[in-house]
């Protein structure tokens, strides 16, 4: 039942973003129809808990099936009918094939190699999956906010601001509340489709989004390189050990990483798309994407969608500077994308300020004493250095950076570099200066899940990189 | 044109060659039982010292120590010390320089559960504090403790031993636990069987961090294609075997890391998955879990109720979220309903009152539903707590 459950839980979402994204893409598709599947998988959730957050905070409904099914399947009808008429429909049997890249021709041996790796990734997912469907909620985070909020929401049927804590004192507003009710409301859902609170139905979903991250990673790697080496590059995906653990466990982390990771590949793809009809919908699916990250966790609002809207700045000005659009197009070119941002990501960032709910997670970034901390940093290089929870990725990624120098900074590639650079560095900085956080960077509560948001960004750019400086001609 | 022959030669002579020392672990025991005392050991302090059939009863009124001569020429490098109390008693493997004009002592701090002898291991070789100079070693007592030693042995091995167990210890995988989700371990690299038996037993872990040696190797390889001629074809060629190296270590360390996950998962499989509900435990959490659904049932009628477990973390906001809508708190005044978790030192007194240490803590009452000897559900003869939440 639970299966039957989160099957259908999560099918109404994957259509819901579906057709918005057939919408957004309109007569000229851009993503294969893989990738669209993919993208709708990931994004859908969050898209439905968006649109039932919306007419349950302006009072129209309540967080029960008919409040939850009501405003989604009518957003979904009007998506529907809009796409009908701006023929998205029919320009989607057009769809995007991009032709086969050819990879090396690979020996027995070699094949053989590839196939284990295949074999041990699988072994690896099905046995964390099994895991992640069999074992109750054990992790902190899980049980006082991610799913203890989802209960509180399907038991009261309300967006509770207030946790009661027992003894009549209540967890406030300031608290676990500030961070966004996505993942909760997702939980609250699939509950209320299956009528009843149930374990693996409420920490099985988190795989939609690691299997969803580990499948986008594939199909982004694909349009560039073979088969064979976009396997590879999801074998080293699944072999970051903290990615794995999160993967498989009911945390947010990957929830948000996934959601970035389409942000960020969207403005990749848009910097390298040679037409303006192509740059404009992958900057427009990048922006629908950026308003549900913000609607994920609080580091997409402080720290990821300040970088993200610089690189959308830096392509718009060589695409300017290449003339594939002019003065003209200009303003259509920003405005869209800009707008679907505003209606996708601005109802949470008011329902914040209008409820008092901090910025920064549990703790507010306003009200946090700043200071150097010195051990911050010592720990901070330690489990760089000393730690595997991402191989050796955080040794390998400097290292290629170095040898392929100014290279790495070139657009378009350089989107990628820059954003991975200045996000590592200011949450190292927030580590090390903001005086409760540099405790958490010294106990290692905080700072590698920080980076578990980049980890897939930063692979994809290390073995991108690596490629092009070993493989390709100087 | 010779193969792999002229390897093994010299292999199978090095190893020859060897002293047959290099093979050997090396042990000093001290026995405590009547008759076989092998050592000459002092009382100094407040502490009487008792022959005994079982070993050598040791009783302080102020802090004690017992000590013996070392041997000058043997450096151990861990301890196994049995030793048994009565009661629960915390005691320390202790040690003093002779040339230290101070006398200043050095310890290792070990608990003694009460009844039979328990064997304590420790290593040693990894403390900074335990160096090869001339010392005297024993055990150290606070004020008003008993235990009776039985044996101490200490343990030496030789270098190639020592090798061979720290390649051992990149195989010692972590357990899966509360702070897994943060940050890994990973391979710790330990000096001797004793370390790496108790590798991860302390936080952080007694072992050497094996990353930090494979992530230095790598970056002296990277840092030697800075030698290589920037234009030429043999960069390229440097590049590509630097790269194989690169994937090679990367193989190595996934297996490692992947097969800890697995073997948690199999550990989770072979505990909590497929053992029936009154047999199985979770992690570190014992059977807290099928506690909370058992108890449930009592509770779906309460807004609150009085909560006890054998500490705050985890079980309290764990039981908040497992038992929504009822709350577990500690209004001892207004709530009719006691849970009790894992604390054989509340039960139901002669009046029927919970007590906890002689101290009566609630209102008469009855036990609903008993889950195990200290777990069970107490509801109280007083008026009912508040029922559900309203809307």
């Amino acid at each position: 039942m639970n299966l039957i459950a989160l099957t259908f839980g999560l099918a109404l979402p994957a259509a819901l973003a579906w057709t918005a994204m057939l919408l957004i893409e309109k007569d000229k598709p851009v993503l294969t129809p893989a990738e669209r599947v993919v993208w709708a998988l990931i994004l859908g959730p969050a898209f439905f808990a968006f649109i039932a957050f919306l007419t349950h905070i302006l009072g129209l409904t309540k967080l029960n099936l008919i409040g939850f099914i009501a405003p989604n399947l009518m957003v979904f009808f009007v998506l529907a009918v809009f796409a009908k008429r701006k023929g998205a429909f029919s320009a989607y049997k057009n769809r995007v094939r991009p032709g086969k890249i050819p990879g090396p021709v690979l020996s027995r041996p070699v094949m053989v190699f590839l196939g284990i790796l295949g074999i041990w990734t699988a072994v690896k997912i099905i046995a964390g999956a099994i895991d992640l469907w069999s074992v109750p909620t054990y992790w902190d985070d899980s049980f006082n906010n991610w799913n203890m909020r989802g209960k509180l929401f399907y038991e009261t049927e309300r967006l509770e601001l207030k946790i009661p804590n027992g003894n009549g004192y209540i967890q406030t507003a300031e608290g676990v509340s500030s961070y966004p009710p996505a993942l909760p409301l997702i939980k609250t859902w699939l509950s209320t489709l299956r009528g009843g609170w149930q374990e693996p139905l409420v920490n099985g979903v988190h795989l939609v989004w690691f299997i969803g991250l580990i499948a986008a990673f594939y199909l982004y790697v694909l349009r560039k390189h073979s088969r064979s080496f976009s396997f590879l590059g999801v074998y080293m995906l699944v072999s970051l050990p903290l990615l794995l653990v999160h993967g498989m466990n009911p945390y947010a982390e990957v929830f948000l990483a996934s959601h970035l990771f389409l942000t960020v590949i969207s403005l990749l793809n848009a910097a390298e798309a040679q037409s303006s009809g192509e740059s404009s919908a992958w900057l427009k699916l990048s922006a629908f994407s950026l308003g549900l990250l913000l609607f994920t966790k609080n580091e997409s609002s402080v720290i990821y969608a300040p970088v993200i809207l610089l690189l959308a700045a830096w392509i718009t000005r060589e695409k300017l500077k290449s003339g594939q659009i002019d003065r003209d197009a200009l303003k259509r070119f920003i405005a869209i994308p800009i707008a679907i941002l505003a209606a996708v990501g601005l109802p949470w960032l008011a329902f914040k300020w209008l409820n008092g709910l901090t910025f920064g997670n549990a703790k507010a970034v306003s009200n946090m004493g700043v200071g150097f901390s010195f051990p911050a940093l010592k720990a901070i290089w330690f489990q760089l250095s000393s730690e595997p929870n991402w191989l050796f990725l955080p040794l390998l990624l400097p290292v290629i950076l170095f040898f392929t120098g100014k290279n790495s900074f070139k657009y378009p590639q350089g989107l990628l570099t820059v954003f991975i650079l200045i996000c590592f560095a200011v949450q190292v900085s927030i580590f090390i200066i903001a005086i409760p956080l540099a405790r958490e960077a010294v106990m290692q509560t905080g700072f590698n899940r920080g980076l578990l948001h980049l980890a897939p960004l930063a692979l994809l750019l290390m073995i991108l990189s690596a490629r092009r400086l070993i493989w390709e001609p100087d | 044109m010779f193969g792999k022959r002229p390897f093994v030669f010299a292999l199978a002579f090095f190893l020859l060659s060897l002293p047959a020392g290099a093979f050997a672990k090396d042990s000093l025991i001290f026995e405590f039982s009547e008759g076989k005392v092998n050592a000459t050991w002092t009382g100094h302090g407040l502490i009487k010292m008792q022959k005994d059939p079982a070993g050598v009863i040791l009783s302080t009124t102020g802090t004690g120590i017992f000590l013996t001569d070392l041997p000058e020429d043997f450096y151990p490098q861990a301890a196994e010390v049995t030793v048994s109390a009565k009661r629960r008693e915390q005691i320390y493997f202790v040690w003093i320089y002779k040339d230290d004009p101070e006398r200043e002592n050095f310890d290792v701090p070990m608990t003694v559960p009460p009844g039979k002898p328990n064997v304590i291991l420790f290593s040693l070789s990894d403390r900074k504090d335990w160096k090869s100079r001339p010392k005297e070693i024993g055990l150290a007592l606070p004020p008003n403790t008993e235990v009776i030693a039985h044996r101490i042995e200490l343990i030496s091995w030789s270098p190639l031993e020592m090798f061979f167990d720290r390649i051992k210890s990149f195989w010692t995988m972590d357990s899966y636990a509360p702070y897994s989700i943060n940050f890994l371990w990973g391979p710790e690299l330990a000096s001797n069987p004793v370390q790496r038996k108790v590798l991860f037993d302390s936080q952080p872990p007694a072992g050497f961090s094996a990353t930090l040696i494979l992530n230095s190797a790598l970056l002296l390889l990277a840092i030697s294609a800075l030698f290589f001629d920037k234009a030429g074809r043999q960069r390229k060629r440097f590049y590509k075997i630097a790269a194989g190296l690169f994937f090679l270590f990367w193989l190595v360390l996934d297996l490692r890391m992947s097969s800890e996950f697995l073997s948690w998962t199999a550990h989770d499989y072979r505990t909590f998955i497929s053992e029936p509900v009154n047999a199985r435990t979770f992690r570190d959490r014992g059977r807290f879990y099928d506690f909370a659904e058992y108890v449930r049932p009592y509770l779906f009628d309460r807004s609150s109720y009085v909560f006890f477990a054998t500490s705050m973390w985890p079980y309290l906001g764990n039981m908040r979220y497992l038992t929504y809508p009822a709350i577990p708190g500690i209004d001892y005044d207004n709530d009719d309903t006691w849970v009790i978790y894992g604390r054989p030192d509340v039960t139901v007194g002669t009046s029927n009152n919970l007590v906890m240490d002689n101290e009566i803590i609630s209102e008469p009452g009855r036990i609903l539903v008993r889950f195990d000897d200290s777990s069970f559900v107490f509801r109280t003869f007083q008026k009912p707590s508040p029922g559900p939440l309203s809307e």
